[in-house]
């Protein structure tokens, strides 16, 4: 790097003016990442483990990158998009794993609240990126626009996603019910 | 009938009441901590790839790591595309990118029949914006000689110090020195397109005319250097950092150092890329944020005779007086701020 010697070469000195940066806390910082990655692969992936696994890494990593995140509405827009990204990224991975042991789907294990099973059971079955974007819209109510930059998509594919995943979600909810009936009877 | 927001809300409601246990955070918190600190060396003695032993105590080399993360990538392709997975992730730059580096570089010294081995070590800071333009600020540095150096030497330039410098930031004599940076795409194989036609064609250089006519190989060479010099100072996007790892990994030679340290203990992976016309680019890679740690490169020796020059080009003298052996520059500290000396 030619350019580094150069610039060794010149003789002045005198100290810059430091600007104090206006950082968030370690904690909050820690604490929002863990909240926001949590909800949104909970939403996605619909695994309690891995969820809690990509919430560490999304929440390291905000950590370690505190002192350069400092508008708190910049660090959710920035935890919304590494999280879905993330969650995405395992999903294939989980996909991949399932294709190849063809051994079926084994279903993440059940989580102890069962409320909070019923929630997931809503979005088995869709496919990631619906998942990803009815999770972003109904569980952190962000717009098309925020939903768009975090899936890296247009906000015309975010309408469609939502749409589509309610559609689907509906039609799912609809054979339930169905299926209770015939079963009552 | 359709279901409602209101209903799919309501629904949802159980994974939106999902809160993080202090337990948690502070486990996190512990982690990150952890990342920054170099730990100490556990197991097996390290074993050394120094770059060059001589100079092993001041540059770090690298060295492998007991253990190592079983799910990472152990190939030199993994590796940069994992990387570039990571650098897309990261938020979006402020008005700079600020570096504190610690450079070293390491000449041979030749004066008549007496050879010296010089090493400057100097460490500064630098804010960058678009094109390059900024600022560094650089304390004196160090300059150590193997032996007493000649009267003769010394007048080669390499002296008792490195001066202090405070004043513009300068990429003096690059194939980028005046690129926008607004101009590097988002796609790896269009950001690749765009460094090697704009090395061909010159169009960043200081004096466009400066390269007309590339060797083999130096343009591939040239690309692998701007990139990495990009993803080092470049003030850029995460997709752009994303678009340049992913340059990296489809250049042919590339190799896997797996788990090492960088000269100031912290772990990372490390990479060759190149190395057609010497012992290739050493580049030593964050896995946690995809930022550089630190590159290196040594310089294959002058040959034993000097290059054929046209007749009535005056020959150079032979053995160079001064020759870089060594380079290595180890980013202490990287991120993003808003002004000129801030830090991050």
């Amino acid at each position: 790097m030619a350019s580094l010697k150069a610039m060794t070469t010149l003789d002045h000195a005198s100290a810059l003016p430091v600007a104090t940066p206006k950082a968030l806390s370690t904690e909050r910082v820690a604490a929002r990442a863990l909240r926001v990655a949590r909800r949104t692969a909970y939403g996605v992936l619909g695994d309690a483990e891995a969820a809690a696994d990509i919430a560490q890494d999304v929440a390291i990593t905000a950590v370690r990158r505190a002192g350069s995140l400092r508008d708190p509405a910049a660090l959710d827009a920035w935890l919304h998009r590494i999280a879905v990204r993330a969650a995405l990224r395992e999903a294939r991975r989980a996909d991949r794993r399932r294709a190849a042991e063809r051994a079926g789907h084994d279903p993440p294990p059940p989580a102890d609240d069962a409320a909070l099973t019923s929630a997931v059971a809503l979005l088995e079955g869709l496919p990631a990126r619906q998942r990803a974007a009815l999770t972003l819209r109904y569980v952190h109510d962000l717009p098309d626009a925020a939903i768009a930059r975090a899936l890296r998509c247009r906000p015309g594919t975010v309408r469609s996603l939502l749409s589509r995943g309610r559609e689907a979600v509906r039609a799912a909810t609809q054979e339930d019910d169905h299926g209770s009936r015939h079963a009552d009877h | 009938m359709p279901i409602t927001d209101t209903e799919l809300r309501d629904a949802l409601t159980p994974i939106r009441e999902l809160e993080p246990t202090d337990e948690e955070i502070q486990r996190v918190i512990a982690a990150a901590q952890e990342l920054r600190v170099p730990r100490p060396h556990r197991g097996r003695p390290a074993r050394a790839v120094a770059v060059v032993a001589a100079t092993a105590a001041v540059v770090g080399g690298l060295a492998a790591l007991p253990g190592g993360d079983a799910t990472r990538p152990q190939d030199a392709h993994g590796i940069l595309q994992a990387a570039a997975a990571v650098a897309g992730d990261q938020p979006a730059p402020g008005a700079y990118r600020y570096t504190r580096v610690r450079d070293v570089f390491v000449y041979a010294v030749q004066a008549g029949a007496e050879r010296r081995r010089a090493t400057e070590e100097q460490t500064s800071e630098n804010w960058t914006s678009d094109a390059f333009a900024g600022r560094t600020v650089a304390r004196q540095g160090t300059v150590q000689w193997d032996a007493p150096p000649t009267a003769a030497m010394l007048r080669y330039g390499t002296g008792a110090v490195v001066k202090a410098y405070d004043g513009e930031f300068r990429y003096g004599d690059g194939p980028l020195a005046r690129v926008p940076f607004a101009a590097i795409p988002d796609d790896a194989a269009a950001a690749g397109r765009l460094l090697e036609d704009a090395i061909r064609d010159g169009r960043w250089l200081p004096n466009p005319n400066s390269h007309p006519h590339w060797a083999p190989g130096v343009v591939e060479d040239e690309v692998i250097h701007s990139a990495v010099l990009l993803l080092e100072l470049g003030n850029l996007t995460g997709a752009q950092r994303q678009a340049l790892f992913g340059v990296l990994s489809t250049r042919p030679g590339a190799r896997a150092l797996g788990d090492v340290t960088d000269a100031v203990g912290r772990h990372g992976v490390g990479v060759v890329l190149g190395g057609d016309r010497g012992g290739g680019l050493r580049v030593i890679i964050d896995p946690a944020t995809g930022d550089i740690l630190q590159s290196s490169e040594t310089s294959p020796p002058p040959p034993a005779t000097p290059p054929k020059l046209p007749a009535g080009v005056r020959k150079p003298p032979w053995p160079p007086p001064v020759w870089l052996l060594e380079r290595t520059h180890v980013f202490l500290s990287t991120g993003s701020v808003a002004a000129l000396g801030e830090k991050p």
